[in-house]
């Protein structure tokens, strides 16, 4: 009886150690660059630390992540025939616990670079990652962005080569800055979620048009476009704030006074709730 | 001339061998007509221990430069050879020729350092031997067959490993593939050199695959506990490196990660049941008659409870933001917020919570008989915990089975539709009956025929009669 007892006891102590052991994997991928053609790129990261930068020279890719094996598994996979690319992490087993590990000081990484000579449209879905993302000098058509828990800083440090024509924003908890968003040479901007608060920054320059529409509860939206650029603005804030100083109201809706003078324009089309909307027309 | 030419390169080749295997016991075979080259077949360092032991190694180094050399002449024997046969410029055969010196050179080396070896490792034991691939030089490693078997079965099982060849193709040890020779997937239990073609896969076990310039490889270049690099070559597949070998411990760590998954959930449900106990008892110590009230509800009023539950449910959000809201317009409200919010949540969780309890203990009643023996309080406390036993045992099931692709999925679905149905009327219960503090009207029980009287007190001998009890359903105690 006393043995029995014993080995419960025992088994108690060892069982959920046991159940949460950790098997942290590092893997590293790259494929040679055969062709510049147009490709579709899927990143998929949960939980940690999430770095992207241009990869100028002979690679498409290269990847590294670093990843808890027990709740997650990764991808690396490329379609030469569809040119399409799926890299990161799968998320059968992941679960709260399993992502609050990847963010735990042993947590999960990845660093990833792209050719900036391929045209690209690309999807980052990255779960409760804090992301770092250089994307200046790519060649990116479309760029979908989904961001749950944690948070990121998305860089447009020098222009983007092609058009791109949608720049997709979701934002679940955490908060997104974007830097130099001018340089994307987007022609849409859709923004939606985020309970921390959004960040558009347009930098020095605005390529060209560009209209953007934002739909945002709680955290707020402020946007920073340069004086060289005319704004018009087209807001319904609910139970928020907005002041948009220096504006001009015109027939419902707020416009710059370059507006008409100006080479480039950005149209704000947003719905915020809670968190307010701030649009500073400011700088060069 | 030429035959004589190919014999005097025989006999040179022979004679570069000869020196070494009077040394280290290794036989040159040779074909006629077509120089083969010398091969070792097998070198034992017998000293050294541990797959990632780099330095427990020292035979595998030597044994891969003597591979390169031995395949670099016999390259040259066939050069030369086909040279000759062509009547090719006698200027371009003296060049081959003079490289030929020069490897004997550096083959001269090499047997210098094979006795260096011999003697650091206290015995080399090299035999010779007919290879079914006479390019391979294999050391024997400190993984037995059976672990070696197992490691490879593993690496070829891992999703992120390669399909290996069987373990008597695999080179264990340093390997090159020589510039201008073309192999089919190749694989070494050390650093793989690549310098010609590999039509496949290119896998190194605890080594580097190097690309070198000219080198092509068909398929992916996989290095585990390496890296893949990449020196002017060109890898039509994926360049892949892992970070560490999986030993075969450490595989069937891995390969236990779905019963982990298991124990996982297994382990969240017993949690989950052990605070639901606790709970359970603290309400039937501090809120007895309000469980009560709440099981009544349930049990009186069932659809409602339903419909109550789920209007809750529905209107918790708004709810919560109408509350912000109404907060935020007025400065009591706003320093009232970190207060009332959490508030909220807390008291949605204990009505819940009480809800849940309720239902559980109106659950077990009709799981479990009572005992004639048995205290109501008892009883109670006995359908409460059978109630809960039955709640969880469905998400223990579900967690057991989850490997089972279909039915585990199905376990998972209904434990959730059960609890969620289970919860939502407690929910709705605790609720009407505002958290057990307002009893439910209950329905009249009609008192069975032939009892219609009771006496309150028992009549006296003498004196005033009994006055008469009007019939109640108050619980008995």
């Amino acid at each position: 009886m006393r043995s029995t007892t014993l080995s419960l006891a025992l088994a108690a102590a060892v069982l959920p150690a046991a159940a949460g052991a950790q098997q942290w994997r590092t893997i590293e991928s790259a494929r040679q660059l055969t062709s510049t053609d147009p490709a579709t790129v899927n990143v998929s990261f949960a939980g940690g630390k999430f770095e992207l930068r241009p990869l100028p020279g002979r690679l498409l890719y290269q990847m590294q992540l670093h990843y808890d094996e027990q709740v997650a598994d990764a991808v690396h996979e490329f379609d030469a025939d569809s040119r399409q690319l799926t890299l990161g992490m799968s998320h059968a087993n992941m679960g709260w616990r399993s992502l609050r590990a990847m963010k735990n000081d042993e947590g999960g990484r990845m660093t990833l670079g792209l050719n900036p000579a391929v045209p690209m449209d690309l999807d980052l879905e990255l779960g409760g990652a804090q992301a770092e993302v250089e994307l200046g000098g790519m060649r990116l058509q479309n760029l979908k962005l989904k961001i749950g828990l944690a948070g990121g800083r998305i860089s447009f440090s020098s222009p983007n080569q092609v058009n791109m024509e949608e720049l997709s924003l979701d934002v679940g908890l955490g908060g997104v800055e974007f830097e130099n968003l001018g340089n994307a040479n987007a022609a849409e901007i859709n923004i939606s979620g985020g309970m921390d608060g959004i960040k558009l920054d347009f930098g020095d320059r605005v390529m060209r048009d560009v209209k953007v529409n934002a739909d945002v509860a709680f955290g707020g939206l402020k946007i920073v476009v340069p004086n060289s650029a005319g704004v018009t603005i087209q807001a319904e804030t609910k139970l928020g704030s907005f002041k948009p100083q220096g504006f001009t109201k015109v027939n419902g809706a707020w416009f710059t006074p370059n507006w008409n003078q100006a080479s480039t324009h950005v149209t704000i089309v947003a719905n915020t709730a809670l968190g307010g909307l701030e649009v500073e027309h400011a700088g060069p | 001339m030429r035959a004589a030419s190919s014999t005097l390169l025989l006999l040179t080749i022979s004679a570069l061998s000869a020196p070494l295997a009077a040394q280290v016991q290794v036989r040159v075979n040779s074909v006629p007509q077509v120089p083969a080259p010398p091969a070792v077949e097998r070198v034992h360092g017998l000293r050294g221990a541990g797959f990632n032991d780099r330095a427990a190694w020292p035979d595998s180094f030597d044994a891969a430069d003597f591979r390169l050399l031995t395949d670099s002449i016999s390259l040259l024997a066939k050069q030369i050879e086909k040279a000759e046969m062509a009547g090719d410029d006698p200027g371009q055969i003296g060049q081959l020729q003079g490289r030929l010196g020069a490897l004997e050179g550096r083959l001269g080396a090499l047997r210098g350092r094979l006795g260096a070896l011999q003697g650091q490792l206290g015995r080399v034991e090299v035999r010779v031997g007919e290879l079914p691939h006479p390019r391979m030089v294999h050391a024997t490693h400190p993984l037995s067959p059976k672990e070696l078997t197992k490691l490879l079965k593993q690496v070829s099982s891992d999703p992120h490993g390669a399909k290996l060849p069987p373990p008597d193709s695999i080179v264990t040890g340093n390997f090159a593939v020589g510039p201008e020779m073309t192999v089919g997937r190749v694989a070494t239990m050390g650093t793989l050199d690549v310098f010609g073609n590999v039509n496949g896969d290119a896998v190194a076990l605890d080594g580097d695959v190097i690309v070198h310039k000219g080198a092509h490889i068909t398929g992916d270049a996989l290095a585990i506990g390496g890296t893949v690099r990449l020196d002017g070559g060109t890898v039509d597949g994926e360049m892949r490196s892992l970070d560490r070998a999986i030993t075969p411990t450490q595989a069937a760590a891995a390969s236990s990660s779905g019963f982990l998954s298991i124990l996982d959930q297994v382990q969240r449900t017993m949690g989950a049941l052990v605070v639901m106990v606790l709970l359970g008892f603290g309400a039937m110590v501090f809120a007895e008659d309000r469980l009560r009230v709440v099981s009544s509800a349930i049990e009186t009023r069932f659809g409602r409870s339903l419909f109550a539950g789920i209007l809750t449910e529905v209107s918790f959000i708004p709810a919560l933001v109408l509350a912000i809201v109404l907060l935020v317009i007025t400065i009591i409200g706003i320093i009232l917020l970190p207060v009332a919010i959490p508030g909220l949540f807390v008291v949605g969780a204990l009505l819940t919570a009480l809800g849940f309890l309720a239902v559980s203990r109106v659950a077990g009643q009709a799981l479990t008989r009572r005992a004639a023996t048995v205290s109501v309080r008892g009883a109670e406390l006995r359908s409460m915990l059978a109630g809960l036993f039955f709640f969880f045992g469905l998400w223990l099931a579900a967690a057991v089975l989850s490997w089972v692709p279909v039915l585990g999925s199905l376990l998972h679905a209904l434990a959730f539709v059960v609890t969620w149905a289970a919860a939502t009327v407690g929910l709705g219960a605790a609720v009407i009956t505002r958290g057990g503090g307002r009893p439910t009207t209950a329905p009249v029980v009609a008192a069975p025929e032939g009892s219609e009287l009771g006496w309150q007190t028992p009549t006296p001998i003498s004196g005033i009669a009994a006055a008469r009890r009007q019939a109640t359903n108050t619980p008995e105690v």
